[in-house]
């Protein structure tokens, strides 16, 4: 499915991302965990094409997508949401949603100029129906930008999802929660959005990981120190060490 | 029947929303740009050369202005694409002053029935007598201009209700955003340039057409910097928006005699007002949402 060869991203002094290897296996859900400052979010940056690494590879179906932009991942098939929300803020709901299908076919003139919301579209059910999997159908005609945190996370991970992706990245979709609305958000992963689905999980909270990760790799000041099931990795002195450092 | 004096106001109003319409077609997607009004200057003198000195009928010329007006709108916006914020507002406005200071220079006259005939460098062009040679009334004149601005706002509204309108929403909310759902934003920011400057070359040659007499220095940055401020104070979130901009401009601040020799200062200070209050205008995007979900509750009521 993904797997990423020694791949190294410098910014200017700093060395975010140091020779990293790593697998992602197709239908399961792997999770990607590390200090704050480990390179995380940009190994996620260098998957959807952000931004490009230094050096080595990130096979995609066996496809090297390094030099790929942006929209090109995306229609290749990776989605992803983002650690600081981004949302279409002026937009509906439902507008967010249907966002993300507009590039599902390669557009044609006569696509675009057409309404976006027709009812003959079967793009409109397809952001009906995700709405609906997120719980959010009753918001779909609210403005995006007034829905307060655990909904603004859960319109982002159906914007990722509807256009059912062969990879879906998940930067954090906890981010800020209580540890109810981690829960809940936890289940919706697990129960929902997952299920034959190939996901890479960016977290801190290592109950969501527990929760819905079948597969684990650390990351510490940019280069992996662990990788395999969680129970086995969180358990590993030099993963405990990079989160509650050295007596 | 309204006085000429009304009906000048009201059919420059018409004109002036065309350029306020293309500014705001930009800033919907983001980009502030101080450099509209060359769009609206090369369709002005490319729109008066086709009539006036090449017999042209005049929708010909109005589409050929525009079309011309549209043309250099992609290529400049196929310069600047990988420029954003103030990069590209600065950009556009050394644009616009390159168009108007080429102007100056532009000299290009044919003798007819006897006399040299055509735009002479800063001495303007100012032989435009469509209207006269086709007596064609001031209030059938503003007709006609209220005929063009109708069309570009049907064309607008389906615009934004479409997926293409949907897009530049999008560009204009996050351009990474967008990237993220699969669309490539050259395509989308160049469309909306070429629309953008097509409108804008509407207005320039009916303004031409209208006025009879062009210069340069008409095209000047003010006339930039007043297209953007009308969408800023009307609203982005309704192509009426920067209508009821330059209705608050020109059809009040301009036309009462009460803001004489006032009227920039109660202007500069009212959008000054409007940025740090509203700074997406009256009807921004949230309103006209309210306005319209109320509207739905009364109808099906």
């Amino acid at each position: 499915m993904l797997e990423l060869r020694s791949v190294s991203k410098v910014f200017g002094e700093l060395s975010a991302l140091h020779q990293v290897d790593l697998w992602i296996p197709p239908g399961r859900v792997s999770g990607l965990i590390g200090p704050n400052g480990s390179g995380k979010t940009t190994l996620v940056n260098l998957i959807t094409g952000i931004y490009a690494p230094d050096t080595g590879q990130i096979l995609f179906n066996g496809v090297d997508i390094v030099g790929l932009t942006a929209d090109q991942i995306t229609r290749f098939g990776v989605a992803r949401t983002f650690q600081n929300i981004r949302i279409f803020s002026r937009m509906t709901v439902l507008e967010n949603v249907l966002a993300a299908l507009i590039s599902l076919d390669n557009p044609s003139w006569r696509m675009l100029l057409g309404y976006a919301k027709s009812a003959d579209d079967p793009r409109l059910n397809m952001a009906l129906k995700a709405l609906e999997t997120v719980e959010l159908q009753n918001e779909a005609g609210v403005i995006a930008g007034e829905l307060p945190l655990p909904l603004r996370r859960r319109l982002e991970i159906a914007r990722a999802f509807v256009r059912d992706p062969e990879l879906l990245l998940l930067d954090e979709p906890s981010g800020g929660m209580t540890p109810t609305e981690t829960a809940n958000v936890a289940s919706l992963i697990r129960e929902r959005i997952a299920p034959g689905r190939t996901c890479l999980v960016i977290e801190h909270k290592m109950d969501l990981i527990s929760d819905v990760c079948q597969h684990l790799c650390v990351l510490n000041h940019g280069e992996k120190i662990a990788e395999g099931p969680p129970g086995t990795v969180l358990e590993q002195p030099q993963v405990i060490e990079a989160y509650l450092g050295r007596d | 029947m309204p006085n000429e004096y009304v009906l000048t106001i009201i059919s420059n109003i018409g004109m002036i929303s065309l350029i306020a319409l293309s500014a705001y077609l930009l800033l919907v997607t983001g980009q502030i740009s101080f450099g509209q009004q060359a769009f609206f200057g090369i369709s002005a003198y490319a729109g008066a050369i086709a009539t006036t000195l090449w017999g042209w009928p005049f929708w010909l010329a109005l589409i050929f202005g525009s079309g011309l007006a549209g043309l250099a709108a992609g290529l400049i916006g196929l310069l600047t694409l990988r420029i954003s914020g103030m990069y590209f507002s600065i950009a556009t406005l050394a644009f616009a002053e390159m168009i108007r200071l080429s102007l100056f220079e532009l000299t290009y006259q044919i003798e007819i029935d006897g006399e040299l005939i055509g735009p002479n460098g800063a001495e303007g062009f100012g032989e435009i007598r469509w209207i006269f040679d086709h007596d064609i009334s001031v209030l059938e004149y503003t007709l006609l201009i209220y005929a063009v601005l109708l069309l570009v706002l049907v064309g607008m509204v389906l615009l934004e209700r479409s997926r293409l309108g949907m897009i530049f929403r999008m560009l204009g909310s996050d351009a990474l955003l967008t990237k993220t759902q699969g669309l490539s934003p050259v395509r989308y920011k160049i469309s909306a340039a070429v629309i953008a400057g097509f409108i804008a070359g509407l207005g320039g040659t009916l303004y031409a057409h209208s006025f009879t007499y062009i210069e340069p220095q008409i095209f000047n940055v003010m006339l930039g910097v007043h297209s953007l401020a009308y969408g800023l104070i009307g609203g982005l979130g309704t192509v009426l928006g920067p209508l009821i901009g330059v209705a608050i401009d020109i059809g009040f601040l301009e036309s009462i005699r009460i803001f004489q020799g006032y009227r920039m200062i109660v202007f500069g200070g009212l959008v000054a007002v409007m940025l740090i209050f509203m700074p997406r205008g009256i009807l921004d995007e949230a309103r006209v949402y309210w306005i319209k979900a109320v509207a739905r509750r009364w109808f099906n009521a």
